[in-house]
């Protein structure tokens, strides 16, 4: 066994509404620049739809991620001898208009324009080489609310195996928020693509990064990151990506988009997981078995066996501690209603998802829905989004686990309702999902009422553990957008790298207290 | 209030304000639907919040849309991101048509706070530049609320008065294509200003009839 820590999230769809204020935050804290206008290191998606960059979920498209060949783990975009054959021309590498021809407004013409036939309009302008564009023809969030033809959007790759052509329809149409951020994954492909050797996942944290100088801009990490995560700065020639929001994690802050969140959807914590185990797990068989895969490379942190390990291992004890009330642990773990990102692309993704409810409210009021014995919650088959689609997306689709946990959430209700209408508690409700009474009152404390305390656990970091030589970046911002506030970084780099190793000043020119000839001072 | 039965909440049949009536003569020729306008609160803000700026239009789509049903789109062969000019006896507005499964047949919704200063064209029948979602409605004076003088229910000027019938707005919606979008970024010359406003217009009824 070997010990590691991981910063996770989880984010509880159910209370997603879609505003997109995750997306602006963190727009305008990391990609507010040239070279990246395109880049949104967290998006919100409408499902159904193909998303941003178009179709990233579909893998036979993109060969991103991890398969099994002979029972061994391998990229899905071929061997290390393929991939170096086409390290030129890179079969599977989206381009701009994967993303979009980000864009501005002729503002200026407002005001400069002389007198016109008709009040003046500010017209599109592309961001990349300021020409003139005629006509926008798609954004990061082209399909906002179902916009677009079912067709186009039915290309979402969560429809495979079901008989889609129903959810065309009005009367079934079905819709729900997925905001998406760099899943910080276990086993994460982008790194294992990397060729410069220029991506790690941090040893303290899990967090995955790109050091801006080692990147020699082969661009291998976008084309094998499933997710679609990492972008490509066309100003400095590197790679970029979600930090994880790192500076402010290691002070113990929430991610940007976490703290932001209006809905209070997200959740921040660390989860300890067993290193040993990584490449017996991502390679099971059945795809079907990689949920289950990564709920057992979790430990235990009250597990005594584990604590002695993570000690030896060199896990800080406050961070054991942040472990034990991680609510990560909590909705992943304990209470099972939260799954991970498409697993089968064996990346081991930490940022999970608890799925939507879907009750349809006035169809309920009219009779037409089965309900529980109390004719208000509606039972898990009348749920408007299809329980085969939310598999697709989160277990592989495996529908048994996803259904426990919409059941779950539901009983949650149940139970809420019979003690605030009825003034007498309904357990049968909690027995039939296996819940008791302490554990749906920890869930609601968590998930609906989501104090800011219970949402965001994180243990600031233990630098002194870290760095070899703290002095070395004494006098440096943490971060910079290359400009002159930081002595070392430069263009190229956002971030601060060691000064020239600094000698002792002190054995010249300095007072030398005089000695005696047995070394004691005088 | 009781006079009009409207003690309560009552249904009230739309009202043809006869705002589509002559339009269908100048475009009758090409497909084009006449659709039932819906002005809702656009989805990141209410009333006319800013949700106009860069950022935002990127978060969508860039510029004015109007939100139509995948069965009438195809009906008259639009197909999503298609320029449109949506009008009436009222005026016309310009945009890209958003084709979208979650809008029922026979609608046609234009979100609030629509900005017409952004990546708006000129409108082909009228010849001005194509409006926002108010460009083709009108306050139509319902009896009820001018009554006044109960509470809150007081007539004021721009506070409260003589809306109600808005959603019985119908307009004429037909394709424009690429090719024929017209910016209107000329020069105003004194030709051009007499071309756009011809004189007839400005003289009175009886004019014509010396004609």
């Amino acid at each position: 066994m070997k010990v590691r820590a991981n910063f996770a999230l989880v984010f509880n769809l159910d209370k997603c509404i879609g505003c997109h204020t995750c997306s602006v935050t963190c727009k305008n804290v990391w990609t507010n620049r040239k070279g990246v206008e395109y880049a949104w290191f967290n998006n919100v998606e409408s499902k159904p739809g193909i998303g941003y960059p178009k179709d990233w979920e579909d893998q036979e498209k993109w060969n991103g991620g991890w398969v099994l060949k002979n029972g061994e783990l391998e990229l899905k975009s071929g061997s290390r001898m393929t991939r170096l054959r086409n390290i030129f021309m890179n079969p599977d590498m989206p381009v701009i208009d994967d993303y979009y021809e980000p864009f501005t407004y002729d503002y200026a013409h407002l005001q400069n324009t002389p007198l016109l036939e008709a009040a003046p309009t500010a017209r599109p302008r592309s961001l990349l080489d300021d020409s003139r564009m005629e006509k926008i023809a798609w954004g990061p969030n082209w399909e906002d609310g179902l916009a677009g033809e079912f067709e186009k959007r039915g290309k979402d790759t969560n429809f495979n195996d079901m008989e889609k052509q129903v959810y065309a329809e009005f009367e079934n149409s079905f819709h729900m928020f997925l905001p998406r951020m760099c899943n910080h994954c276990i086993n994460p492909s982008c790194v294992a693509s990397c060729p410069s050797g220029a991506m790690y996942k941090r040893e303290e944290d899990g967090i995955v990064l790109v050091d801006q100088n080692k990147c020699r801009s082969w661009r291998m990490c976008i084309s094998n990151c499933p997710y679609k995560k990492v972008f490509y700065n066309w100003e400095t020639g590197k790679a970029e990506k979600c930090t994880g929001c790192y500076p402010r994690v290691e002070s113990g802050l929430p991610t940007v988009c976490s703290e932001s969140c209006v809905g209070r959807i997200r959740y921040n914590g660390i989860m300890l997981y067993d290193a040993d185990r990584i490449a017996e797990l991502a390679s099971l068989e059945d795809t079907q078995d990689l949920y289950q895969a990564q709920l057992d490379i979790f430990l235990d942190p009250n597990d005594p066996e584990v604590i002695r390990q993570a000690r030896e291992d060199g896990i800080p004890d406050s961070w054991m501690e942040a472990a034990r009330k991680s609510p990560i642990y909590k909705m992943a773990v304990e209470w099972q209603v939260a799954f991970p990102l498409h697993p089968e692309f064996r990346t081991m993704p930490m940022v999970w998802y608890v799925p939507p409810l879907s009750p349809v409210q006035s169809q309920i009021d009219q009779g037409n829905l089965e309900t529980a014995p109390d004719g208000v919650i509606p039972k898990i088959e009348t749920l408007r989004l299809p329980i085969k689609y939310l598999a697709n997306m989160l277990t592989a689709g495996k529908e048994e686990p996803v259904i426990l946990a919409l059941k779950r959430m539901i009983a949650m209700r149940s139970y809420y309702r019979s003690l605030d209408v009825e003034g007498k508690t309904d357990l049968a409700v909690l027995q039939e999902v296996g819940l008791d009474e302490a554990q749906v009152k920890e869930m609601y404390r968590y998930m609906a009422i989501a104090n800011y305390e219970d949402r965001f656990v994180i243990p600031t970091s233990h630098e002194e553990l870290r760095q070899e030589d703290p002095y070395a970046f004494q006098g440096q911002n943490g971060f910079s957008f290359g400009n002159e506030g930081c002595s070392i970084s430069s263009q190229a780099t956002l971030f601060p790298e060691p000064r020239k190793k600094v000698e002792h000043v002190l054995e010249f020119n300095a007072y030398v207290p005089a000695k005696s000839s047995n070394g004691e001072a005088v | 209030m009781r006079d009009f039965g409207e003690g309560l909440c009552t249904y009230r049949p739309p009202v043809d304000l006869q705002a589509t009536h002559g339009i269908e003569e100048i475009i009758k020729d090409k497909p084009h639907l006449v659709l039932n306008w819906i002005t809702p609160h656009s989805k990141w803000g209410i009333h006319s919040t800013y949700n106009d700026n860069l950022r935002m239009l990127t978060l969508f789509r860039g510029g004015p849309g109007v939100w139509v049903s995948e069965k009438d789109a195809r009906s008259i062969g639009l197909e999503d991101g298609d320029w449109v000019e949506a009008l009436n006896t009222n005026g016309a507005t310009m945009a890209r048509v958003i084709v979208s499964q979650r809008i029922p047949e026979g609608m046609a919704m234009m979100y609030h706070a629509q900005e017409k200063h952004i990546n708006t064209p000129g409108s082909n029948s009228y010849g001005k530049r194509g409006g926002i979602l108010n460009s083709v409605t009108r306050v139509t004076v319902k009896p009820t609320h001018m009554i006044g003088g109960y509470a809150q229910l007081s007539y004021g000027f721009n506070y409260y008065g003589t809306v109600g019938s808005q959603r019985d707005e119908f307009v004429v919606l037909h394709k424009i294509e690429d090719k024929d979008i017209d910016w209107l970024q000329r020069p105003l010359t004194p030709e051009r200003e007499a071309a756009l406003n011809p004189p007839e217009i400005h003289q009175a009824p009886y004019a014509h009839e010396d004609e």
